[in-house]
Parts: structure tokens; C-alpha cells; sequence
């Protein structure tokens, strides 16, 4: 019990001396303005949102919108559930290659399942270097379609899928109930400003360069799982508009990998 | 703005301190599974979410036995009530969240394709039971299982091979024959895992499911 005492005395000291931090590094503090609630909504919660969090995340969504081309890093902590109910953090770690409008480049490594993805526009291609197989798929369209037909089917897109789309702004502002800005961060020693954003059953921030306009850093928690489990993601390593050669985005079968069909383990995916 | 992130930090970490004080079970609801990716997020809005459950992308592909040599089970000589740390215990914790969790990036793909929770053959094996994400079960680590001595039945799925696996291409196929039975590999949502299916007919694949 003493332990925990000094464990909490001890975070809100760090929290404080962190704050007086900030609050030196920061300039004019925009102003996180609660939203009129609807006609017939409750008041007890009142909306909040921050205009200029809106304007930042715009300028992110435009910055890479209207790059032709970007590759980055993005390393991955997400949990699973593990023995006795714990939540286990596995760790991911993925080099992006994106050519707009229909070339996509995702090699993923780390604890998880390690693979590279490719799509050339015409075709999505998946390879398996532990096991030497891949597999192959017709599908014709832009990465747009890809990961929109992804939604439609109800199913998971790459953890960085949002920012990967012509227009992040729509996709990550839909269903919006809160935009605050929290503040100025340093991620990796790039001066980021800090967001916070809410909807339905989820609640997410994310760290933009100031300068560069492009996202360092994203945590999201689900709040519509009692365990509430937090979702992190770094960004790193980013360069827009170096186009990359043709073949990045193309499987070259080099190891006399096996080809095999994509499939789901039915009995398995739904338990 | 200041006071806000003030506010915000203080709550997160004394909600994260006092979370890590409270009971267990407060953080031990919710879903299974999640899966390397879990899909990021994205709820309604946002960040993609949908990944916690029955996700396709990511995950893990070998089991979790990083415990392995840990012994959690012996009393703390200083604390009779609390388990000791002693790297002196062969008791391997599996985590098998194969099939239910991870991102998808091949979602595009009617069969998905995706990362993965390749967790330990034998949890996987249990293909038709329909039972949780996590598995816990005590083995060898990183040992394949042994080729059972009776057929298994056609349709089981693994995501690990028994041991002394032969793979052949059978007419373009590659499938792998394993004591008694034959396996065909397939590019899942938790990985590459394998299928018991019909031996090949000699006079083609067709029966075999190939």
C-alpha cells in the first residue's frame, strides 16, 4: 500500500514538473471551445471542439494528400490478450512504401506475423519469408478502393490505413465528437502539437510535426471494452514525393517460395 | 489549453497507477484475441478499429514462451503470498490469439489475408473448437508437435506442422505429408497455417481438395 502511495505522489510530481514544462515551451494557447449540444441532447457532456486541432489536422491530411509519393516507419505496440486475462504488448514494426494512386509497399516485422505486402494496382501479393510461400490476388484499383473495399467487408485495414487514403481528414474526423488541443510535445526530437479527438467508442490523439505537418506519433483507446485497451503507433522516417522504382511494389519470387491461396481459417476466425 | 493538458496527464497517470493497483479483473474483460493490430483504430470515425475482433492483419506468429525459463509458481521467500522469480522452470506460457486479431491489409482479398496470431500448434490444432483467443497450455517451446500416430481429421487446421513433414508439389500444389496425414498450406488472417486434407489421388488432385 506504501508502494502505491509513492507510486501515485511520484506520477503527479513528474506530471507537474512535465507540465511547468510545457507551459514554458508553448505559445498562445488556442482555446478549446465546448460546442453548442443539440437540441434535445443532454448537457451533461458538452462537445468540445478546438478549431485550431481541426486546422492542424488538416494541414496533416493536405501534406500527405497532395504528396505523390511517402515511405515511413511505423512501429507498432498493441495488445492481445494474454494468460489470466493480462494484456500482452506485441510489438510492430513496418517499412511503408505508398505511390499514389495504386502502389503500396508494407514489409512487417517484429513480434507479429512477419510479411510483405505488395500492390501494384493490379494485383495484391503477400509473401511469407519464415515459411517461403506467398500468395496472390487479382485486384485492380487505387489504394483508395483497396482499403475502402476493407471497410466495406468489415475488416481490418494496416494500423496506419487512415493515413494512407487521399483524404485522412474525412476519415478521421467522421463520427467526431470532441477535437482538443492539448498542447506542444517533443516525439523523437521532432516538436510535434499534441490532439486529442473523440467518437463513438473510441478515443484517439495524435502528435503532428509543426513544421512538417506530419504525424509522429497516434494512440487510440477503445472505451467500449471494459479493459479499455490502448493502441500505439510511431511514426518515423518519412519522405514524400521521391518516387520509388517500379519493382518496389512488385513480388519477385527470389526464393523459390511456394504459392499458396489466401484463405480465411473459418473455424478459427470467429471463435 | 495548459490546464488542460495538466488535467489530462494527471488522469491518465494516476488512472494508469491506480488501474495497475486496483483489481485485476478490471483489466482482464473485454476481448480476446486483438491481435497484432487489433487493428489499430478507428472506431466509428478515427482511427480504424474493429481489430480487436477478428482482425486479419498482423498478430503474432510464434507462440509467446519468453517465460519460459521463469518460474512464477514458487512462493517469494519474503512473501509467502506472492509468486517468486526464478529462472529455473521449463513452464511455457503460450499465448494463441491465432485467428482473432491483427490487422488486415488484405482485406481487399475476398479470403483475407493478414497478419497473425500464429500461436502454438497444438491450440491451433483445435481448430474446431471454437474456444478463446488465448490459449494456455505447457509444452516445449518452439517444438513442433509430434505427428499424431492416428489421421486427424480432414478439414482440422494448425497453424505449426508436426515434426518430419515432408512437402511435395503435387500437380503445382504444394502440400506436405505428415505420418498419416496431408496438410496444404494456406495464406490466412493469422499467417500461413495448414489443412488436413485427402491423401493425393494418384490419378489427380481433384480428390484430394487440391
Amino acid at each position: 500500500m506504501a508502494f502505491r502511495r509513492f507510486l501515485v505522489s511520484a506520477l503527479i510530481a513528474f506530471c507537474v514538473v512535465i507540465s511547468c514544462c510545457c507551459a514554458s515551451a508553448q505559445g498562445p494557447e488556442p482555446k478549446n471551445v465546448p460546442a453548442q449540444p443539440a437540441a434535445g441532447q443532454a448537457e451533461a457532456i458538452t462537445p468540445i471542439v478546438n478549431q485550431h486541432a481541426l486546422d492542424v489536422l488538416k494541414h496533416m491530411s493536405d501534406t500527405l494528400g497532395k504528396s505523390k509519393s511517402m515511405s515511413f516507419r511505423a512501429r507498432s505496440l498493441v495488445p492481445i490478450k494474454g494468460p489470466n486475462n493480462m494484456w500482452i504488448i506485441l510489438f510492430g514494426d513496418s517499412h511503408v512504401v505508398m505511390q499514389k494512386p495504386d502502389k503500396l509497399f508494407a514489409q512487417t516485422r517484429g513480434d507479429v506475423f512477419h510479411y510483405d505486402f505488395y500492390f501494384d494496382g493490379n494485383k495484391i501479393t503477400a509473401y511469407a519469408p519464415a515459411k517461403n510461400v506467398y500468395a496472390i490476388k487479382d485486384a485492380p484499383g487505387t489504394v483508395d478502393a483497396m482499403i475502402a473495399e476493407i471497410d466495406k467487408k468489415g475488416e481490418n485495414a494496416f494500423p496506419y490505413a487512415d493515413i494512407l487514403t487521399s483524404d485522412s481528414y474525412d476519415e478521421l474526423t467522421g463520427g467526431m465528437v470532441n477535437a482538443i488541443y492539448v498542447g506542444r510535445s517533443i516525439i523523437d526530437g521532432v516538436k510535434t502539437d499534441h490532439l486529442a479527438f473523440s467518437c463513438k467508442g473510441v478515443e484517439w490523439q495524435i502528435w503532428i510535426g509543426i513544421e512538417d505537418y506530419l504525424p509522429r506519433l497516434v494512440n487510440a483507446t477503445y472505451l467500449d471494452d471494459v479493459a479499455e485497451p490502448s493502441y500505439t503507433v510511431e511514426f518515423s522516417d518519412w519522405q514524400l514525393n521521391i518516387p520509388a522504382a517500379p519493382e518496389t511494389f512488385k513480388y519477385q519470387n527470389t526464393s523459390e517460395a511456394a504459392q499458396v491461396e489466401f484463405k480465411k481459417p473459418g473455424a478459427l476466425s470467429k471463435p | 489549453m495548459k490546464n488542460v493538458k495538466i488535467a489530462i496527464m494527471i488522469m491518465a497517470v494516476v488512472g494508469f497507477a491506480l488501474a495497475g493497483l486496483g483489481d485485476a479483473s478490471a483489466r482482464g474483460g473485454g476481448h480476446g484475441g486483438g491481435g497484432h493490430g487489433g487493428g489499430g483504430y478507428h472506431g466509428e470515425g478515427g482511427w480504424r478499429s474493429g481489430g480487436r475482433e477478428g482482425g486479419d492483419f498482423g498478430g503474432r506468429e510464434h507462440e509467446f514462451d519468453r517465460h519460459q525459463d521463469h518460474d512464477h509458481d514458487r512462493p517469494h521467500p519474503d512473501h509467502p503470498d506472492r509468486p517468486n522469480y526464478n529462472p529455473n522452470n521449463s513452464r511455457t506460457v503460450n499465448v494463441n490469439a491465432y485467428g482473432n486479431g491483427g490487422w488486415n491489409g488484405y482485406g481487399a482479398a475476398d479470403d483475407a489475408i493478414a497478419g497473425m496470431m500464429v500461436g502454438t500448434a497444438l491450440g491451433a490444432v483445435a481448430a474446431s473448437n471454437s474456444g478463446p483467443s488465448t490459449i494456455v497450455i505447457e509444452q516445449p517451446a518452439q517444438s513442433a508437435p509430434q505427428a499424431p500416430a492416428a489421421s486427424m481429421p480432414i478439414g482440422t487446421q494448425t497453424s505449426m506442422l508436426p515434426t518430419g513433414c515432408q512437402g511435395q508439389n503435387v500437380n503445382g500444389t504444394l502440400i506436405y505429408h505428415c505420418g498419416p496425414d496431408w496438410y496444404k498450406p494456406y495464406f490466412g488472417p493469422s499467417g500461413v497455417y495448414y489443412q488436413v486434407v485427402q491423401a493425393p489421388s494418384p490419378l489427380g488432385n481433384a480428390a484430394a481438395g487440391l
